[in-house]
């Protein structure tokens, strides 16, 4: 129970901004928490809570998992850092680049692949897998 | 009012009784072990149920971090029994992105041993 009052101030905004399946769980001195939502603020408060009750996220006790990535079927962003996104032909870096999708370009979600990648369709029509952490619901 | 409040008190008086009443009419109830394993010593896995955390294993976890570090150049992984390790450098504004990368992928724990240039 330390952790969860150690982090009360993440669980409770957690709970307030209405995160979907939200679990929270503590094992073997880590806290564990996993839930969704389509708002990527939401995701990046959670975060900037965690760095500021763990500075640097050094304490090694949480493991935070908030999937903010877009849903099938829907229209996402193109977050990379400043570069363009490999769209590749399947699910994994080690698979053929078809094309790339620009810097903060919408795409169409055609469905996930699995929880690191997606299939996506741009306007232009070329379809492919691209890494999800990249892509923010527009 | 007052002849409301008497009349719940007679209903609710009522109920207990006849609750009471089908309670020992069916003494099997108290006697199933189904009903023990049911009812949890600790009340707060009733409001929360745990479900077991899920960890990926290490040939899982060494096949995605490559994709997940990738954008991040001076920074090197590695995974000893779900633990992910992280080194190298980063910058601090560039550090969060990474971590939620790596948290993701559902390790055990990550020890985050980068060392933070500004």
């Amino acid at each position: 129970m330390v952790l969860r009052d150690k982090y009360k101030e993440l669980i409770d905004a957690a709970n307030s901004a209405g995160i979907s399946d939200l679990k929270v769980r503590e094992q073997d001195n880590v806290l564990y928490i996993d839930g969704s939502t389509p708002d990527g603020k939401v995701k990046d408060n959670l975060w900037n809570i965690y760095n500021k009750i763990d500075p640097d996220f050094r304490a090694g006790d949480l493991i935070l998992n908030i999937d903010a990535s877009a849903a099938a079927g829907t229209k996402a962003k193109v977050t990379t850092q400043s570069s363009n996104l490999n769209i590749r032909k399947g699910p994994g870096t080690d698979q053929e680049i078809v094309g790339k999708a620009a810097h903060n370009e919408i795409v169409t979600v055609v469905s996930k692949a699995n929880e690191q990648w997606s299939l996506i369709r741009t306007d232009g029509g070329r379809e492919g897998y691209v890494y999800t952490q990249y892509l923010t619901q527009a | 009012m007052k002849k409301h409040f008497l009349a719940g008190y007679f209903l609710a008086f009522g109920l207990f009784v006849l609750i009471l009443g089908s309670c020992k009419g069916k003494p099997s109830d108290t006697t199933t072990t189904d009903t023990a394993v049911v009812a949890p010593a600790d009340n707060t896995t009733t409001k929360m149920p745990d479900t077991a955390v899920v960890i990926s294993a290490d040939d899982s976890l060494k096949r995605m971090l490559p994709d997940a570090t990738k954008d991040f150049p001076g920074v090197t992984a590695s995974v000893d029994q779900g633990v992910v390790t992280l080194t190298g450098t980063i910058s601090r504004d560039r550090l969060p992105k990474l971590m939620m990368a790596v948290n993701a992928l559902h390790p055990k724990k990550i020890n985050n041993n980068l060392t933070i240039n500004k």
